[in-house]
């Protein structure tokens, strides 16, 4: 009984607008520009008969945001983490040469959403643009392993730039201190070269991509 | 807050744990390396059981075969890897005087791939490796160690011999110029023969330049110059009639030839150093040695050395020209001359006593030269090319100059008697001048008939007493008796006369030679005392001494003397080729050849 209660209590249509303190989590999928960092095959040296197993794929997002929400308006900082990778790989008999490559980028912005009612309610459509620092490095870590000899060595790229999203979406108020949200979006990438040891490199890391979301919102009120 | 604080940390660890992981593997099916493969490594295609000689610069050549792929090559000096040699990929060139001298050990490794593709061949952490070792001697300076001497061997010649710091197995040949003792280059095809005997070779000056052809070209020098004594002359007075000639005896093997007076060999291609000859007096006899190779096919103008050497039976006087002899019995002394000057000897020890000069104007004593001392006191007479000087004794004071009056070894006759006269028979003149020795005037003259071509032997003589006169020539003889200033001609006949002397001491006894005989006739009589057969030529009566009473003359090839009381025993007998000679005081006397004197003597006392 107990549990039908909380059930409905769930789906009842809420038509009204939240307000108050809101932390979000969504999780989304993301396409990868990332020219440079994909182009980096092509310079690598074609020694040793490495090939490409793995290599900056399209991947998971995830973000968190706190914010708050009055009216239509939502607003707030949110943080994004982006993660891809590659591989270079050679095994045989004798050995393995293995290169591998972890891209992360660390969006911390801000988000202004506004909420149009589409006449569905619970439903409603929103816009919302997210302008922010994005925080990339670059991690290649180089395995060699041959009978009973290793070696390993680590690389490290670091690049900062800022990104604009808009996006478009529409929420879910399921109560009032719960919604769920779908949405879409693209990421503009600005700058963002990235440094070796602190020296700059020509390498930018730019994310430009498709951005899908699917998140819950908590408001406190 | 504190919820707040877990939303980050959660986040955080979702982060984390969301990182991608990159996927995926490439792993290829290959083949493993077989254990071992064969491998070939060539160093100037050197066996590398043979020793490696290193004398100079030397380009080496690496040769490395393999049915894998090569990597890398290297050159190991006693296993450290000498930086210096390498001079291109496939060899290098060693330089020996940047390595000690000695015994080294040169590898050359290789590594190769293992030829399978994988990682491990791909890292040079697989494959095959390989070396190669060979000894090596560095030689410093081959040029200077190459080193040529020279030795007599066992059969007495000169050989050269030579040594190498490069072993045998390294010489082509060698090759010995001497282009003074070889008419040809000698070329060595045998690099174990290291020597060669120069038969060539006798002993003086000769340079030699010796060559080491090595295999790869390379040509060491060495030049040796041998210079060692030419044999010294030596003579052994082995008395009478025998001289001993004998030399050193060269360095090597020689063959010897005696030439005496330029022109007669009286030894020929002799290999020893010393042989006896007969003795000849009369001259200071020159003896030419001759010294050539003993095999006489190595003779040539180098080869050829010459060594001379003099040798005078008797004693030298050292007087020039050709002295004529006086000798004074009453001093025991010899006069004779020596340019312009009148020169006394101790008839016995024939040390000089005393001389004068007697320049004329313009002839002097030079060119005059005759004569004569007086049997019965110490007067000398001297006679210049235009007078005469007549000392009264060896101090050569206060003489009698007559003038004009020149002698010359032509003058037929100059003699003083015991009665102070002088008789003077001029050349082509048949008349006899008689002189005052007191006073130097002329006493008298008177004629004769016959007067002789010949200056030698005398064919005009005067007994000392001054009172026989003889002048015989080869057409006939005329005896005169003197008396006062008047002469009587006791004897005369038209035999062929070679010669005619009274006896010393003796006034009437007159040698004569005539035909085939000497005869000793008595005077007035005519009257044979003793005769004594000789050949018809090649004898010539020389003088009769007047201290010792012996006669010398000379007879084919010697000089003979025998008693004037018995002239047919021969005491004393020489060889000689001096007919015009004297004896006084038993010293036999030349005319020429630097005056040369003989003490017979030792061979005549009783």
């Amino acid at each position: 009984m107990r549990k039908l209660v909380i059930i409905l209590f769930l789906f009842y249509p809420i038509l009204t607008y939240a307000q108050g303190w809101s932390i979000s989590y969504s999780i989304g999928y993301g396409t990868y520009q990332l020219d440079d960092i994909k182009s980096l095959k092509d310079a690598m040296p074609d020694n040793y008969g490495l090939k490409v197993t793995d290599w900056f794929p399209d991947h998971i997002t995830h973000s968190v945001s706190l914010g708050y929400a009055t009216g239509h308006h939502h607003f707030g900082t949110n943080l994004s983490y982006l993660t891809t990778g590659g591989r270079l790989h050679r095994a045989d008999y004798s050995g393995s040469y293995t290169v591998d490559m972890i891209m992360n980028g660390y969006r911390l912005g801000a988000f202004y959403r506004y909420y149009i009612g589409t006449g569905l309610s619970p439903l409603s459509l929103y816009l919302q643009m997210s302008p922010g620092m994005l925080f990339s490095n670059l991690k290649m870590r180089e395995d060699v392993i041959v009978y009973s000899e290793s070696a390993q060595e680590n690389t490290k790229l670091k690049g900062a730039g800022i990104y604009l999203e808009p996006t478009i979406g529409v929420n879910y108020r399921f109560t009032d201190w719960l919604h769920f949200s779908l949405g879409g979006g693209y990421e503009f990438d600005f700058r963002g070269k990235m440094k070796l040891s602190g020296q700059k490199t020509q390498i930018e890391s730019k994310w430009n991509g498709l951005r899908l979301y699917g998140g819950i919102i908590l408001f406190y009120h | 807050m504190n919820k707040l604080n877990f939303i980050l940390l959660a986040t955080i660890v979702l982060f984390v744990a969301c990182e991608y992981e990159p996927s995926g593997n490439n792993f290829l099916d290959l083949t493993p390396p077989e254990d071992q493969i064969a491998i070939e490594i060539s160093l100037n295609d050197v066996n590398p059981s043979d020793t490696i000689y290193l004398y100079q610069p030397t380009s080496f050549s690496i040769k490395i075969n393999s049915p894998k792929d090569l990597k890398q090559i290297i050159v190991l000096l006693d296993g450290e890897e000498p930086m210096n040699v390498w001079d291109r990929p496939s060899g290098f060139i060693f330089y020996p005087d940047h390595v000690d001298e000695g015994v080294h050990k040169l590898t050359i490794g290789a590594s190769f791939t293992s030829g399978t593709g994988s990682l491990a061949d791909m890292m040079g952490l697989e494959g095959y490796a390989g070396e190669l070792s060979w000894n090596i001697r560095v030689i410093h300076n081959p040029q200077e160690r190459f080193e040529v001497d020279y030795r007599i061997n066992e059969e007495g010649f000169l050989e050269l011999f030579w040594k190498n710091a490069v072993p045998e197995s390294f010489i082509e040949s060698y090759t010995i110029h001497s282009g003074l003792t070889q008419d040809a280059d000698i070329t060595i095809k045998n690099a174990t023969q290291k020597s060669f005997v120069d038969y060539g070779y006798v002993c003086g000056y000769a340079v030699y330049a010796v060559k080491t052809q090595l295999k790869d070209s390379a040509v060491f020098h060495q030049t040796l110059s041998i210079d060692t004594p030419i044999p010294t002359v030596y003579f052994e007075d082995l008395g009478l009639d025998k001289l001993r000639v004998y030399w050193d005896k060269p360095f090597a093997n020689g063959r010897f030839n005696i030439v005496t007076d330029e022109k007669n060999t009286i030894a020929s291609a002799i290999q020893d150093t010393t042989i006896t000859i007969p003795q000849l007096w009369g001259k200071t006899r020159q003896f030419k040695l001759e010294i050539k190779p003993r095999i006489a096919e190595y003779d040539n103008l180098h080869n050829n050395k010459t060594a001379y050497g003099n040798f005078c039976q008797g004693i030298f006087l050292d007087i020039p020209n050709w002295p004529l002899y006086a000798y004074n019995s009453a001093d025991n002394i010899i006069y004779t001359s020596s340019y312009d000057d009148l020169v006394a000897f101790n008839a016995t020890t024939l040390q000089k006593i005393n001389s004068v000069s007697i320049i004329g104007n313009p002839w002097g004593l030079i060119y005059g030269g005759k004569i004569s001392s007086a049997p019965h006191n110490s007067t000398v007479a001297a006679m210049t090319g235009e007078e005469t000087w007549i000392f009264p004794d060896s101090r050569f004071a206060d003489p009698i100059i007559i003038k004009p009056l020149p002698g010359s070894v032509q003058t037929r006759l100059a003699a003083l008697t015991s009665n102070d006269r002088f008789f003077v028979v001029q050349k082509g003149s048949n008349t006899c001048l008689v002189f005052n020795t007191l006073t130097g005037e002329e006493i008298f003259q008177f004629p004769f008939t016959y007067n002789t071509i010949y200056d030698i032997p005398d064919l005009v003589s005067v007994s000392e007493n001054g009172q026989y006169f003889c002048a015989s020539s080869e057409n006939g003889i005329e005896v005169f008796e003197i008396d006062g200033t008047t002469t009587n001609l006791l004897y005369t006949d038209t035999r062929h006369y070679k010669g005619a002397m009274f006896v010393p001491s003796q006034p009437d006894n007159l040698l004569l030679r005539v035909g085939s005989n000497f005869e000793l006739r008595h005077i007035p009589d005519f009257n044979i005392i003793q005769k004594l057969d000789v050949p018809e030529t090649g004898v010539a009566l020389c003088n009769i001494d007047p201290a010792s009473m012996n006669l010398l003359y000379y007879q084919n090839d010697s000089l003979r003397v025998c008693k004037i009381n018995n002239l047919t025993e021969t005491i004393f007998k020489i060889r000689s080729d001096e007919t015009t000679c004297k004896m006084f005081n038993n010293k036999l006397l030349t005319r020429g050849n630097g005056g040369i004197a003989f003490d017979i003597n030792p061979y005549v006392s009783e």
